[in-house]
């Protein structure tokens, strides 16, 4: 059974058709690679896909497979599609001054698993919970009392994207360019956190400019999105394709 | 043209207490300055958003002495480590405020016995007001009709510990509203510290009456060569309350301040402060966080006058608003001829969560300085939609989304505060603040 199946789905934003006849299905346990020049559409998919109000679908369907049936996802609001599931980690995140990571963090734990009839933790278990995952992930202890992406260097606020995912372990995670703006380590850091959380139950999208991030998570699928529709879909050989000779070659 | 309120000529006739005779001749110039002016109108160019007509038609009565109040009552507004002092629609109770064994440096007396006791100083202080300052109407109103009030005075060099507490307890008296006066005289001499930690609240947060209580202060401070003061005020009164208050700085050479308001409460409230830096090299931070809800109107006033070269001033505040309020921001900086290599800021921002609210901004400067570096700025935003969304896409509901956001742009003005437990309350009443205006639809569209 598949997770998602999005078929010919066409979206804008301000009017302009960005999405023209996307079609894409995930299964659980899989790991999927969404690459393409810019202004292609790729993080246009990853925001219609979470439920950004500001993108208009205009044709298509994005079904979502919720409690063994496939539902419409696009009935459902953002925070639903989250308590669903669905977990975007964004490119850029946004800051929240005044409120901690542990606290931003509980009160999204607590509305998710709450509502997948799941008991809700009061601050002192939630707080021991989010060690350990900081822990897993290898992160620093500082995490968990600082304010929410304040003063984060831009790998910090990646790292702490995984972090979120880590503690809602989603079903299906789309990972918008988490790789833009690493260093190594960095980028060491947040694919080995991305490849602990991979498991047979959950699927993972990764959109991404580079083939960097590939090799240090193994993509089931490559898929090449251009103009608004994937066009080749293929193996881990296609982005080393792509880094060789460029998305020209395969456009053209 | 000299129209008197009947409800206040009772209040000011009530209101004579053993005095030197100048205190009440004073009383007696405010209360015909008050009625030969009367009560402003939108005509002022100060009170152009504010519609005081209310004080012409209610009929306020002078608020009860009853001596104590229960511990009970007040236990929920205390602050750990501070000195306290209690009022009760404006009436100070002495059987609950440490007026007594104050540390060394501390003089907090009412002051009807200050007068007495400190007769000098506080004619010459009075006579230094009258002449700097800024007056206006509700000044003179709450000069004639005071009839207590505080003076806390900090010795040369004497750095006090604690803050200073001014917990202002207010009531609703279902039949007749009561108007209330109290004021404070603050004196912080040379070398000396202080933190004034001034706080409005309800004992009973929701009134079903249509007769609001109305709270009119005034706190003038005296900042000594080298003084310190830390100046927070807190007002979290009921919805169904009306306050108009005024704090008026001299600053000496050298001198400190810094202020931090939160305006929350009330029907129809005002913030104002003026400061006027007399000596040179003194510094005026001002901090300001009003929020408005339901058909609120939240006011603040700022001034800072640089009579003298070298002074720098610094003002931020931040306003939010939903439901259907309005917000007023009236700022000035003033720079005098000669008061040259002043640095002075000024920047008001605000937040509309709806398109129902109204903001009224007005930062002003008048410099007739040449050598002086000044900004000033006004912003009015609203939240964005990658903002909320970003909070929802982590299953967070969209209010609680906004709730989350609005927070965090007020959290600016919150972390400026130093004292861990004033901030906390802060904190716990902006918080609260969003739970109420949820529950009364504000932050729905």
């Amino acid at each position: 059974m598949n997770l998602i199946e999005i078929n010919e789905l066409h979206a804008s934003l301000d009017g302009k058709e960005i999405l023209k006849g996307l079609n894409l299905s995930v299964k659980a346990g899989e790991v999927h690679a969404i690459m393409g020049p810019n202004g292609s559409g790729k993080s246009t998919l990853s925001k219609v896909i979470a439920g950004h109000p500001d993108y208009e679908v205009s044709s298509g369907s994005v079904n979502y497979e919720i409690n063994f049936k496939m539902r419409n996802l696009l009935d459902l609001e953002a925070d639903e599609r989250a308590r669903e599931g669905v977990f975007l980690a964004f490119q850029y995140p946004i800051e929240v001054p005044g409120v901690s990571n542990s606290e931003f963090l509980r009160a999204s734990f607590n509305a998710v698993v709450g509502h997948q009839g799941g008991e809700e933790m009061d601050p002192l278990d939630f707080d021991d919970f989010l060690r350990e995952k900081i822990k897993f992930l290898n992160m620093p202890e500082n995490f968990i009392n600082r304010q929410v992406n304040v003063d984060f260097s831009g790998g910090e606020k990646k790292r702490n994207e995984i972090l979120q995912m880590a503690v809602l372990s989603p079903r299906l995670a789309f990972l918008d360019e988490t790789d833009s703006g690493l260093d190594v380590d960095s980028l060491k850091l947040v694919a080995n956190g991305v490849n602990k959380l991979k498991n047979d139950q959950n699927g993972i999208v990764l959109i991404t400019h580079y083939h960097r991030l590939l090799e240090y998570i193994q993509p089931d699928f490559v898929h090449v999105l251009h103009n608004g529709r994937i066009t080749h879909t293929g193996s881990k050989e296609l982005a080393l394709e792509i880094e060789q000779k460029g998305y020209e070659h395969l456009i053209n | 043209m000299s129209t008197s309120i009947q409800p206040f000529e009772d209040i000011f006739q009530g209101s004579g207490y053993d005095a030197p005779k100048w205190v009440l001749l004073e009383k007696e110039r405010a209360w015909k300055a008050f009625c030969d002016t009367g009560v402003p109108t939108r005509k002022e160019e100060d009170w152009k958003y504010t519609n005081l007509s209310f004080l012409k038609k209610t009929n306020y009565q002078k608020a009860p002495l009853n001596g104590t109040l229960n511990a009970d009552a007040i236990k929920p507004f205390l602050i750990p480590e501070t000195y306290t002092i209690v009022y009760r629609d404006g009436v100070l109770i002495s059987a609950n405020s440490d007026l007594d064994n104050l540390p060394v440096g501390l003089d907090i007396t009412p002051l009807p016995t200050a007068f007495i006791d400190y007769e000098n100083e506080l004619a010459s202080f009075f006579k230094r007001f009258a002449k700097t300052s800024h007056s206006n109407a509700l000044i003179q109103l709450n000069e004639a009709l005071a009839s207590n009030g505080i003076l806390i005075k900090v010795s040369q060099k004497a750095q006090i510990d604690k803050p200073i507490h001014i917990l202002h307890l207010n009531s609703h008296h279902s039949d007749q509203p009561v108007a209330s006066f109290p004021r404070n005289v603050v004196i912080i001499e040379e070398f000396a510290s202080a933190q004034i930690y001034e706080s409005f609240h309800c004992l009973e947060q929701n009134s079903s009456s249509e007769a609001r209580p109305f709270c009119n202060k005034t706190s003038d401070v005296l900042l000594k060569e080298n003084a310190k003061l830390t100046y927070v005020c807190t007002q979290n009164l009921s919805l169904s309350s009306d306050q108009i208050c005024h704090t008026r700085v001299i600053q000496e050479k050298h001198s400190l301040l810094e202020s931090h308001v939160l305006g929350v409460g009330g029907k129809l409230s005002r913030q104002s402060i003026d400061v006027w830096q007399e000596g040179e090299e003194a510094h005026s931070s001002l901090f300001g966080l009003f929020l408005g809800c339901g058909h609120q109107q939240s006011e603040q006033r700022t001034s800072v006058r640089h009579k003298v070269p070298h002074g720098t001033s610094d003002q931020y505040y931040k306003g939010i608003l939903t439901g259907k309020s309005r917000g007023v921001f009236l700022g000035h900086v003033g720079v005098e001829k000669g008061a040259q290599k002043v640095r002075a800021k000024q920047l008001n921002k605000n937040l509309l969560l709806n398109d129902q609210v109204e903001i009224d901004t007005k930062p002003e400067l008048e410099i007739d300085s040449d050598d002086v570096k000044c900004a000033h700025g006004a912003t009015v935003s609203q939240l964005r939609s990658d903002e909320i969304f970003y909070l929802q896409s982590r299953g967070i509901s969209k209010e609680k989304a906004k709730f989350l956001l609005s927070h965090a742009f007020a959290y600016e003005i919150i972390a400026k505060l130093e004292n861990p437990h004033i901030s906390a309350i802060w904190n716990q009443i902006v918080k609260n603040f969003f739970e109420n205006a949820e529950i009364i639809g504000g932050l729905h569209e």
